[in-house]
Parts: structure tokens; C-alpha cells; sequence
């Protein structure tokens, strides 16, 4: 479905481009040797070089280079075998060097795509521009004095990698499409937590819109500020609308950078100063080059984590599950790896069915992850084990369950506990159903004259003096003998 | 040419401030610098060589990821006559 | 006893290891004397407590046999070296408080191999000059004429060797900086290879040009010194990852069937020896061939653009935050205006804001990049030179040492006085400089040649 806002004179469609600021998972900084843990005492995560001292020199964390180019890789993107690093100059009170160290005129990582597959199964490949290193910011904290803003390096110098997608992106729910299936790739192959609202996955968004059929671009508003994918759609809806606004009363957009506020659902313009900066780029003269073999480069590859996409393919292919049900369930590490656990050598249809139904269902109503749920894979596992041998039945289960979330314990133990076990004893559901005969005449009487619908009246009664655990094949064998 | 408002821009962007009569100077000598080096160096000869912004063109050295340093909240901020509860301070920055 | 500041650092570590006297004894000697020709104003700080200190602590060590390769030497390190626990200025009024919790890896090596540390010399503010007459800490006075300058920026360590108020001092270079002021206090140094001398811990001027090197009184000094100053540090990305030569076992004097390349270029000026050591090297049995080195011209455009270009982003960090002087402001960028106007010097002050001009979205383009373009043809001059001779022989600088008066209004421009060494300063190349005013450029990785051949001109009077 394409994305249209109906002006007075025009149909207006949106040009949307994703920079997305993704913190890398390493141990130590990505130009210097201390730790990229978040928070901690505050300026503990600092050494000399990321407090900028004087005479102190920065060097490369191979394990961020290599984050970089494994997030390239499942992003479908060019790794470069040359690539450099650059100084981009301004000054602020979190940002001890004077500049930051990015990758400006040769990146690690080039062009790529992401594919994404919208609500209604349309599919969408969008593009990806480059992905560059760079090392993040200190923090600075305004509220804790009135004329002080107090400044904490723990930040500074943390691994970033910077994403920025190509004007791909036609519509609100596109957007939150690429940020979540870029969030599910980064995580499947760990070199991002992909956490909006701890600041780990940061996103800001360039929206222009033009007339339907117009092919030139209009001036774009980088929108910044957005952490979460929530935010990132809603702003860009408030933002299209605001630059329909102006272009249907005749205006002109300005270029500029805004700020998303979320609780007075308004993007506003930045203080100026941030709009007209020449950045300075020159190539780090303390840094040579990077220069990777391709060997180096196939040897990463070889080694690379499963992305989701091919995990997809795998799910379907090897479980047998349609198209929707495996993209949910491979889009992340954890929700994969427990349906796989639920999954192996058991029905595979009804393992999906159980984690994607029941599980999500109970998740959803706890508040819990999935790495937090109550009742485990092989346990869930186990009681599809139960239900199989018909040791219970489908039925039974459901509620067996309920008790596993609640009490956390194992699937069997319950059905022992609770005594659940389905009744297969022949002469123990035949003298249940020669009880019910016996006590309703009548109604076998209106059976017998040809309302052979009644048959369910009776299964029902049978299962509820069995509280519910007569096998039901048994019972429906059994009833249709007796009742002739 | 450089006109006293591309130096006054300049020493902005390295947080330096200049008199009118700095500005005005500073600018007619650094154009005559420009020609000079318009003159000197900027010659047909340079067209296809390859920029050489350090003699050092073999690939980075690089670290394994191991966390080695830090850990001295003390003597980071030691230096600083500007510090409370272990930040470091600066007037207020307006967001 | 004898005056211990006159023996050269190689007769001073002999007479150390026969006993003849203590590294105490030699180091109070050099204490005195560097409080006798205070008026100098080659040192910055002197440390006469820690010096003292480290001297007890060399005689032990040797006492217990265990003497490292300069043990009981007292040297001097430029101010641009940071020293832990010693205040670590670069002569600029920004860093007059600045105590660093770290020592330069040259540093370290020094002290690792039984240096003595007596100060810090006096240097241009971070280096930018070539007087030493924008030192915060007023100029240096050239020990030869006091009227004079010592050359610069490592003009605190020039005069500092030349007055003996310490057996040998660090240097760093970036255009010029090491040879010129060796050549106007007459005495020995050498400008490495980039790479060889780690970064790591000096105050940064031009990364891709700033070589930490050594000046002292003779070529054999030099050489020892270097030897321990130099190897691979990997906190310096740019650092040379190779074994460092025993320079000083490289000074056989043996020149013969040697080719030495006199640059056509850079025999405009030349000093009074000139005739006279060409001479002496062919009586030595070397060949002189004159060679050209086309680009020598345009070296000044590029030092120009190179230096203030990256001068504008290394000195981004003195902001009043973390360390050094700050002028308070109502505002983050008044507080940094307020700093930086106080914090620095005029004429560091002019390289910034003309140096960033260089880096903007135009300058970039049409200065830095072809500037880049041209230090290649600059030091593709040296590879072809050094394909038909074995090294170069040239003065070390074009002009005499110029008055204090003279420097103070700015009639020497760097343009002229760093001619003959900035070419190969922008080659990363190494050259060796004697106290008669002439240099041996050698190709990269050669310092040993450099000074083999530099220690038989040491020779010619």
C-alpha cells in the first residue's frame, strides 16, 4: 500500500532516509583500552587517550573493525578492502578531542540493502548507502546544577557504527519496518544490543515530501532525537504533515535540523548554530590506513553468526512453517533458538503454533521477554511430548500449562500431581458411558430414532464426569458401539 | 580572496576572537600567502599523483579487545580545578 | 677534579664505568651549571630534586652492576615531552599548571636505560617557530651570542647542550626544528625517520610531521642517545615495527667508494666550511655527484598548509576542561573563547585560525588535498635521488643566526630558514646535522648511514 497525503491542489508522497547510530558490543573502546561497559562511576571507563590528554594517541580495537564489517555483511554490502579514518572537527563539552574520529571519504563497509516484508506481505528491498566507524561522545548531564552542566566520559570512545540508509523510504510503516529488521540483524549476529531506549541503537531521520510523480528531491529536515521505533514513525507523520502544511500555503521548506518531542507531539528547529557547521574532515593523521586482505575478509564471513533472513529460509525449509510464522519466530536470537529447542523432533507445526499462540499470549500478558518466561523450552517441549503419546489431551494441556506458568514446574510432575492423566482404561469409560445411558433413556431413545447429533450431547457429558480426561477417541469409539 | 569575514568565521570555529583591525590585516596577508602558493604549487603536475597525507601507508597496527586501561576516575579528573562529584564541569550547555 | 659538564656523554659514561666519579657527582656539576647560566633561559623547570634523586639511584644500580645503556647520563627533555609528576608546559601559558600522570614513551625509554632527568627546555609555544621567541616563558638566549637566538622550536635544548648544561636533550622536529637550532648553537643532532621515535606522550604539533629526535654535543652522543629513545611503540599507531640498530657500533668512519649527493638546490648559501668538507669527503674516498631534487621550492606550501591544517584539530583539546588554564565565561563557547585567547600565544593564535581555513569544505579541496599531492613529488625527489647516490650532503641551514631584536619583528620568515630541511622533513626521511652547519639526509630506515657518514664531516675543522 503506498503512503499518499491528500493535499488541496496535490497527492503528496514521502522521501524518508534512516541514519542509524548503532553502539558496538566489545570489550574495550575502539581507540583506546578501556571499557565500553555502559554506565559506571562516573569518568571510571576513561583513560588518558579518551579524556584526549595532551600527547596521547589513539589505536584500533580490531574487534570493532571486525563488528563493522559482520554488520556490512548482513546488511548485504560491499566490505572495503581499503578504508581510513577521519577527524570530524567541533567543539563540545562531551567531545574531549575537539573532534571525532569517523570515516568520512573511504568507509569500511559501502553499499547494501535491507529487505523488508510489510504488514500486508509486501515486500520491499531498501537501500543502504555505507556504514562507517566512529567513536561516540562523553555524556553531559544539564540537571544537576543551575549553571553547570557536568560532564561524564565513560561514553567516550565507545565503538559506533553509523548506517546510513539511501531515501528509500516511502512511508511511515517502511521506516519501522527497516529499523526493526535492522535491529534484528544486528542482534543476531551481536555486534549491537539494538536497545532504543537505553541509547544503544540511536536513529535520526531525513524527511522530505514531493508531489506524486515529481522525480526531483525538495529540501530535507533531519529529524533528530528518536529513541524508539515508535517515535521514528510518529515523527516522520508529524513532520510529512507539517512540510504539506507549508507547501500547500504556498512556503518554502527550510533545511534544517529539528527535535522530535514525543509528549507535545511536535518536531522542532534546532538552535542554528548546529545548522551552519563545516565540519573540517581531514584523514586522522595519528591512524594509517586500514587495508584487508580478502582472505582476512572471507575468513570473517566464514565465521559469521546466522542472520535472520537465512534463518528464515531454514525455518521454512527444515520446520515446514509458512512464510509468516517463520519471520516471526527467526526474526530474533532468543525467540529462534526456543522455538528450535520446542521444535526439534517433535510436530513442528504444533510447536509454532504453541510458542507463537499460547507462549506469546502469556508473555504478552506478564510483561516478559522470552528470555524471562516462566516455563522453559524443554518444558514446553515436554508437555507436547505429553500430548503426543495422548498421555493428556489438547485440552487438558492448555490448563496444564497455565499451571507451568504460574508454578514453573515441569510438565509431567503437574500432570502427576494434579493427577491430569488421560483416562485409555476401555472398562473405565465404558462403565462411565453405560452410567449416562442408564440415566438418560430419553434421550437415547431420541438418538436411536435418528438424532444422531445428540452423540455430542453425550460426549460431552462423558468427558465432564471424567473431568475431562477421558481419551476422546476412545470415548467416541466407545459411545457410538454402546449407543448402536 | 579572503575577506575579513571568512577569517572572522575561522578563528569561530577555533574558538579565537580577532579586532576588526586583526581581521582586516590578517586577511590581506593570508590572501597574498593564498597567491603565493596558488603560484608555487598548484601546477599541472599534481593531476593523477596520489594524495600522501602521512608517509605511513602500511595498514594499522590493531588491538585485541581486551579491556587494559582506565579504571583511575581520580587521576583522570586530577588535572581539572573544574570538577564535582566526579565529573568534570562546564558552564551550562543550553540543548 | 676537572669541570664534569665538559666531557661529552660518551666520555662522560666511560668515566662512570671506571669509577672515576658518580652520576651524582656529574649531575650536581650540571646543576651548577645550569644555575650559573640561568640568564640563558634555556630551561623552563629545572629539577634539581629529582635529578639528584634519579643520580643515587643510577650509582646504585651500577654499583650493583646493573647499568643500562645511558646509566648516570643527565639529560634535558624539550618541554613538549610529557614527564610524570613534572609540569609539562609546551611553553604555553594553557598548560602552565599541567602535572602529567603519564611520561612519553621516549621518556620512559630514557629512564629505562639509566638517564637522569635535570629539566625541561624552553621551546617555541608547541613548537610554532623557529626562535624560540614564542615560548610563554620568554626567549632562549643563544649561548654563542647572547644577543642571538638559539634557533628554534628546540632551541632550549640546543642551547642547553651547547652551553653544557646537560650532556644531551630530546628534541622533536616538524620543519626544521631539531637541525636548525643544532646548526645556530653548533652542535650534533638528528631528525629520525617518522616512526622511529614514538609520539606517544608529546605534545602533538603536526602529527603527520612532528618526529621526536635528539640533539647533543657530538654524532657519537647522538647516536647513543637515539639508540634508546627509538623502537616500536605500539600506543603510537604511526610508529616503526622493526628492531632498532645499534647506531652507535655503525660509526666506523669508513666512507670509501661511498656516493654522496650534493642537491643543486640547496648550495645557494652555504656555510664557510662548505669547500673545505667537500673536499675532506673525497680525500675520505667518496664520490660526489651533484643530484636535483625538483620540488624543494614548494616544500614551504606544503609545511605551510600541513602544519596549521592539522595545528587548528591537535590543539582542539586545550579547551579548559580537563586539564590546563581556563578563563570562565557565562557560556560553554565563551568559557572556550575566554580560555583559548588567554591560554594561547599570538602567534599560536594566527596557525589556528589560518589553519582551519584549510580544512573547510573549500580550503580542503583546493589547498590540503593538492598540498598532499605535492609532498608525494616531494618525496618521490628523495627515492629518485637515492636510487643513484647512497646519501645527501647539504648545509644544514641557508642562513647565520639571526638577533633577538631581528626575530622579534618577524624579519626571518620560517620560509627561508627551514628551506633545507623541510623537504626531507616532509619525507619522513632521517638526517644528521654537525656543529659546522652541514647536514647527511639518508633514505628512510637509514639513520645509521646518516650518521656514519655525518660523524667523518664532524671530522673535516
Amino acid at each position: 500500500m503506498s503512503y499518499i497525503l491528500k493535499g488541496k491542489t496535490n497527492n503528496w508522497e514521502i522521501v524518508v532516509g534512516l541514519e542509524v547510530h548503532c553502539q558496538i558490543i566489545s570489550n574495550a573502546k575502539v581507540f583506546s583500552g578501556s571499557s565500553a561497559k555502559f554506565g559506571g562511576v562516573p569518568n571510571s571507563h576513561v583513560s588518558f587517550i579518551d579524556a584526549a590528554f595532551p600527547g596521547m594517541l589513539p589505536h584500533l580495537n580490531k574487534e570493532c573493525l571486525y563488528q563493522s564489517i559482520r554488520t556490512g555483511m548482513g546488511l548485504n554490502s560491499k566490505i572495503n578492502l581499503y578504508s581510513r579514518f577521519d577527524r570530524k572537527n567541533y567543539f563540545y563539552g562531551d567531545l574531549p578531542q575537539g573532534y571525532q574520529i569517523t570515516q568520512l571519504f573511504y568507509p569500511i563497509v559501502g553499499e547494501g540493502y535491507i529487505d523488508i516484508t510489510l504488514e500486508d506481505g509486501t515486500k520491499k528491498r531498501l537501500r543502504v548507502e555505507r556504514l562507517h566507524l566512529e567513536q561516540d561522545a562523553g555524556k553531559s548531564i544539564h540537571d544537576r546544577a543551575p549553571h553547570l552542566s557536568f560532564v561524564d566520559l565513560n561514553r567516550s570512545g565507545v565503538g559506533l557504527m553509523e548506517i546510513v540508509g539511501m531515501p528509500d523510504i516511502s512511508s511511515p510503516e517502511e521506516a519501522g519496518a527497516y529499523l526493526r529488521k535492522l535491529r534484528s540483524i544486528v542482534r543476531a549476529l551481536g555486534t549491537c544490543d539494538g536497545n532504543m531506549d537505553e541509547g544503544s541503537m540511536r536513529c535520526d531521520a531525513n524527511v522530505s515530501i514531493r508531489p506524486v510523480g515529481d522525480k526531483n528531491l525538495r529540501n530535507r529536515v533531519e529529524i533528530k532525537n528518536l529513541n524508539s521505533v515508535k517515535f521514528v514513525m510518529q515523527a516522520i507523520e508529524l513532520e510529512a504533515h507539517r512540510q504539506l502544511a507549508i507547501y500547500e500555503e504556498g512556503g518554502h521548506v527550510t533545511q534544517e535540523t529539528r527535535l522530535f518531542d514525543s509528549i507535545k507531539m511536535e518536531t522542532r528547529t534546532m538552535r542554528s548554530k548546529e545548522n551552519a557547521l563545516d565540519y573540517r574532515y581531514f584523514p586522522d593523521p595519528d591512524l594509517p590506513p586500514v587495508l584487508l586482505t580478502q582472505e582476512e575478509v572471507d575468513e570473517i564471513r566464514r565465521t559469521l553468526p546466522e542472520l535472520p533472513e537465512d534463518r528464515k529460509n531454514r525455518f521454512i525449509k527444515e520446520y515446514h512453517l509458512n512464510e509468516y510464522d517463520a519471520d516471526i519466530l527467526s526474526g530474533d536470537n532468543k525467540t529462534a533458538e526456543y522455538f528450535e529447542t520446542v521444535a526439534k523432533g517433535r510436530d513442528t507445526d504444533k510447536a509454532a503454533h504453541w510458542v507463537m499462540g499460547d507462549l506469546f499470549g502469556a508473555l504478552n500478558k506478564l510483561g516478559k521477554s522470552i528470555e524471562q518466561s516462566p516455563v522453559s523450552p524443554s518444558n514446553l517441549g515436554k508437555l507436547l511430548d505429553l500430548m503426543a503419546k495422548d498421555v493428556i489431551s489438547g485440552k487438558i494441556a492448555k490448563e496444564v500449562f497455565e499451571l507451568m506458568l504460574e508454578t514453573g514446574k515441569d510438565a509431567d510432575i503437574i500432570v502427576e500431581e494434579k493427577g491430569l492423566k488421560q483416562i485409555t482404561d476401555t472398562s473405565e469409560i465404558e462403565g462411565m458411558i453405560d452410567t449416562i445411558i442408564a440415566e438418560n433413556p430419553e434421550t437415547v431413545s431420541e438418538y436411536k430414532a435418528g438424532k444422531t447429533k445428540l452423540l455430542g450431547w453425550f460426549v460431552g457429558q462423558a468427558m465432564k464426569a471424567s473431568k475431562g480426561k477421558a481419551n476422546p477417541g476412545l470415548l467416541n469409539q466407545l459411545l457410538t458401539k454402546k449407543l448402536g | 580572496m579572503i575577506d575579513k569575514t571568512i577569517i572572522h568565521e575561522m578563528a569561530n570555529w577555533v574558538r579565537l576572537r580577532l579586532t576588526p583591525e586583526e581581521e582586516e590585516s590578517m586577511a590581506k596577508e593570508f590572501s597574498e600567502t593564498l597567491k603565493w602558493i596558488n603560484d608555487e604549487m598548484i601546477t599541472k603536475e599534481l593531476e593523477g599523483v596520489k594524495p600522501m597525507p602521512s608517509v605511513i601507508e602500511g595498514t594499522i597496527p590493531s588491538f585485541e579487545d581486551k579491556v587494559t586501561d582506565g579504571n583511575y576516575p581520580e587521576t583522570v579528573t586530577s588535572c581539572s580545578e573544574h570538577t564535582v562529584d566526579g565529573f568534570f564541569t562546564v558552564p551550562k550547555m543550553v540543548e | 677534579m676537572t669541570d664534569l659538564t665538559k666531557l661529552t656523554l660518551t666520555e662522560a659514561l666511560s668515566g662512570l664505568e671506571k669509577k672515576e666519579f658518580t652520576s651524582v657527582e656529574l649531575t650536581q656539576s650540571y646543576l651548577d651549571k645550569m644555575k650559573e647560566l640561568r640568564r640563558l633561559n634555556a630551561f623552563i623547570t629545572e629539577t634539581p630534586e629529582i635529578a639528584l634523586q634519579m643520580a643515587a639511584e643510577s650509582d646504585k644500580r651500577r654499583a650493583e652492576g646493573k647499568a643500562g645503556k645511558l646509566e648516570g647520563i643527565p639529560m634535558a627533555v624539550k618541554d613538549l615531552y610529557c614527564t610524570k609528576g613534572v609540569l609539562t608546559t609546551g611553553a604555553s601559558k594553557i598548560l602552565s599548571n599541567f602535572v602529567p600522570p603519564y611520561s612519553a614513551t621516549t621518556c620512559a625509554h630514557l629512564w629505562k636505560e639509566g638517564a637522569v632527568l635535570l629539566g625541561k627546555t624552553n621551546t617555541d609555544e608547541f613548537a610554532m617557530g623557529s626562535s624560540t621567541i614564542t615560548s610563554y616563558y620568554g626567549v632562549t638566549h643563544n649561548p654563542h651570542d647572547e644577543t642571538r637566538v638559539p634557533g628554534g622550536s628546540s632551541g632550549g635544548s640546543a642551547a642547553a647542550v651547547a652551553a653544557h648544561l646537560c650532556a644531551a636533550a630530546t628534541a622533536t622536529e616538524t620543519g626544521g626544528s631539531i637541525r636548525q637550532p643544532a646548526a645556530f648553537c653548533k652542535t650534533a643532532g638528528i631528525k629520525p625517520t617518522y616512526g622511529r621515535c614514538s609520539r606517544f606522550g608529546i605534545l602533538a604539533y603536526s602529527s603527520s610531521l612532528d618526529h621526536p629526535g635528539v640533539i647533543a654535543r657530538t654524532i657519537e652522543d647522538v647516536a647513543k642517545v637515539l639508540e634508546v629513545m627509538a623502537g616500536h611503540d605500539e600506543f603510537d599507531s604511526t610508529s616503526l615495527n622493526m628492531p632498532v640498530p645499534e647506531f652507535s657500533k655503525m660509526l666506523d668512519k669508513n666512507i670509501k667508494g661511498m656516493k654522496i649527493g650534493i642537491p643543486k638546490e640547496y648550495t645557494e648559501m652555504v656555510p664557510e666550511i662548505w669547500d673545505r668538507a667537500l673536499a675532506f669527503v673525497k680525500e675520505q674516498g667518496a664520490e660526489l655527484v651533484e643530484i636535483s631534487l625538483p620540488h624543494t621550492e614548494q616544500a614551504a606550501s606544503v609545511y605551510y598548509i600541513t602544519t596549521m591544517a592539522e595545528a587548528s584539530s591537535n590543539l582542539a583539546r586545550y579547551d579548559g576542561v580537563r586539564f590546563g588554564t581556563r578563563v570562565d565565561g557565562k557560556s560553554l563557547d565563551e568559557m572556550y573563547m575566554e580560555t583559548r585567547m588567554d591560554g594561547f600565544g599570538a602567534e599560536v593564535r594566527r596557525r589556528l585560525i589560518l589553519g582551519t581555513y584549510f580544512l573547510s569544505a573549500k580550503g580542503y579541496f583546493e589547498y590540503f588535498v593538492p598540498a598532499q599531492k605535492m609532498r608525494r613529488l616531494i618525496a618521490e625527489d628523495f627515492d629518485k635521488a637515492f636510487e643513484k647516490v647512497d646519501v645527501l650532503m647539504a648545509p644544514t641551514v641557508p642562513i647565520e643566526p639571526f638577533t633577538i631584536e631581528e626575530a622579534k619583528c618577524g624579519a626571518c620568515a620560517t620560509k627561508i630558514n627551514d628551506t633545507y630541511s623541510m623537504p626531507s622533513a616532509l619525507a619522513g626521511i632521517p638526517a644528521a646535522c654537525v656543529p659546522s652547519g652541514l647536514q647527511v639526509i639518508a633514505p628512510r630506515y637509514e639513520e645509521g648511514l646518516a650518521l656514519k657518514v655525518a660523524q667523518v664531516l664532524e671530522m673535516c675543522k
